[in-house]
């Protein structure tokens, strides 16, 4: 009985170890979708370029991938993403949500309260149904707001041109770092 | 791969439990003598815990841990009155660290404040491990099989802790077995959900 008893307990200790060598977690992939949800906090890092990072229904949650990341965050505390060149971040409905992109960046952030990015030179930025607003170029970029429908100090909206173009205010309401387009 | 594995973890179990079982019946069977087994208030056991399969929440991978499990006996004589059976209630309290969250979630290591007051993760890692803390309230119905053997289910519920948020699981399910060193003294085995254990039972 004993023998029996040892067996039986051997077995599951084997079977258990080799289930512990065998860790197959789920990795972000460029190309490839790449979704965080629900608990608490979460951040994704994705080596490559072409990543797909996604957050949603999450206290804090972010991505940190290089060029032409498509990233997406909605129904979250607080957002981040941190990219590369040629990156689309788009944030809504959450409190607050900030991204550090490089050249041609294309930020979308609405229905929240506080919008923030630092983005290079090329980009393109859309906001509207915000508190806050703040915006840092490095070189041109083009800003729109909508609700409220100009980018100002008077509507908790900033632009500062980091680099050498000068800020722009547009005939149709945007502001640029630069020409107007 | 986690599933397949799984199943030849509960078919190996069932077999050799059965095996063992069908053996010593012929020998000692003290299942038709309803009371006739030791006379305890309260089984003791502390244990080793493994978790094979994805724990409730956002933990992943393969658990190892300790844990304890402290049973009130509530009826010496159990729902069939015809068999060898008793009723307890039990609580416990058991530590498992995982190796990570299911998915693709990583921690953050780094952050820099960006415009507007947002901090901007800018270096994540992996999470090289998950601890999970359970403490699971189950009714257990035992089975005194033979003297030397005895059988239990645990249906019931469990509380736990992860990612520093005290969760609510409903659903926790036990089957396991004691071989019986002395009449208090058993070694004590549960296969289930969320984790195994192996442990030493003292029928108090």
């Amino acid at each position: 009985m004993r023998r029996l008893f040892s067996a039986l307990s051997l077995s599951l200790v084997l079977v258990s170890l080799a289930l512990s060598g065998c860790n197959d977690h789920d990795t972000c992939d460029p190309g490839r979708p790449c979704d965080c949800s629900g608990g608490h906090d979460c951040y994704i890092g994705c080596e490559g370029d072409g990543c797909s990072p996604r957050c949603f229904q999450m206290e804090h949650c972010g991505a940190v991938c290089e060029d032409d990341c498509n990233s997406q965050c909605f129904d979250v505390q607080e957002c981040s993403t941190s990219c590369g060149d040629d990156c689309d971040v788009s944030c809504h409905n959450a409190v607050a949500c900030g991204a550090i992109c490089g050249d041609r960046c294309n930020f979308d952030c609405h229905d929240m309260d506080r919008c923030g990015v630092h983005a290079g030179n090329g980009s393109e930025i859309n906001v509207h149904n915000y508190s806050r607003t703040e915006i840092e170029c490095t070189g041109t970029c083009h800003v729109r707001s909508a609700a409220p429908d100009a980018c100002d100090d008077q509507h908790g909206c900033s632009v500062k041109c980091l680099g050498s173009a000068a800020l722009t205010m547009c005939g149709d309401g945007s502001v640029a770092c630069g020409a107007c387009p | 791969m986690s599933r397949t594995v799984w199943r030849v973890v509960l078919a190996l179990s069932v077999v050799l439990g059965s095996w063992s079982i069908c053996g010593s019946a012929q020998a000692q069977s003290t299942i038709k003598q309803p009371g006739a087994h030791a006379n305890y208030v309260f089984e003791a056991e502390p244990h080793l815990d493994v978790g094979l399969l994805d724990p409730p929440g956002f933990g992943g991978g393969t658990g190892w841990g300790v844990g304890f499990r402290g049973t009130v006996q509530l009826l010496k004589n159990g729902f069939i009155s015809k068999l060898n059976n008793s009723v307890g209630l039990g609580f416990g309290i058991d530590y498992l660290r995982y190796d990570g969250w299911q998915g693709p979630r990583g921690a953050c290591r780094e952050f820099t404040p960006g415009p507007a007051g947002v901090p901007i993760c800018v270096r994540t890692s992996s999470i090289d491990h998950v601890n999970y803390f359970y403490l699971p309230v189950v009714l257990q119905w035992n089975f005194w099989l033979h003297r030397k053997w005895s059988v239990f289910g645990e249906p019931g519920m469990a509380f736990y802790f992860q990612d520093g948020q005290l969760e609510f699981t409903p659903f926790v399910l036990y089957a396991g077995g004691r071989y019986h060193i002395t009449d208090r003294i058993t070694l004590t085995m549960r296969i289930g959900y969320p984790t195994f254990s192996l442990g030493v039972s003292f029928l108090l």
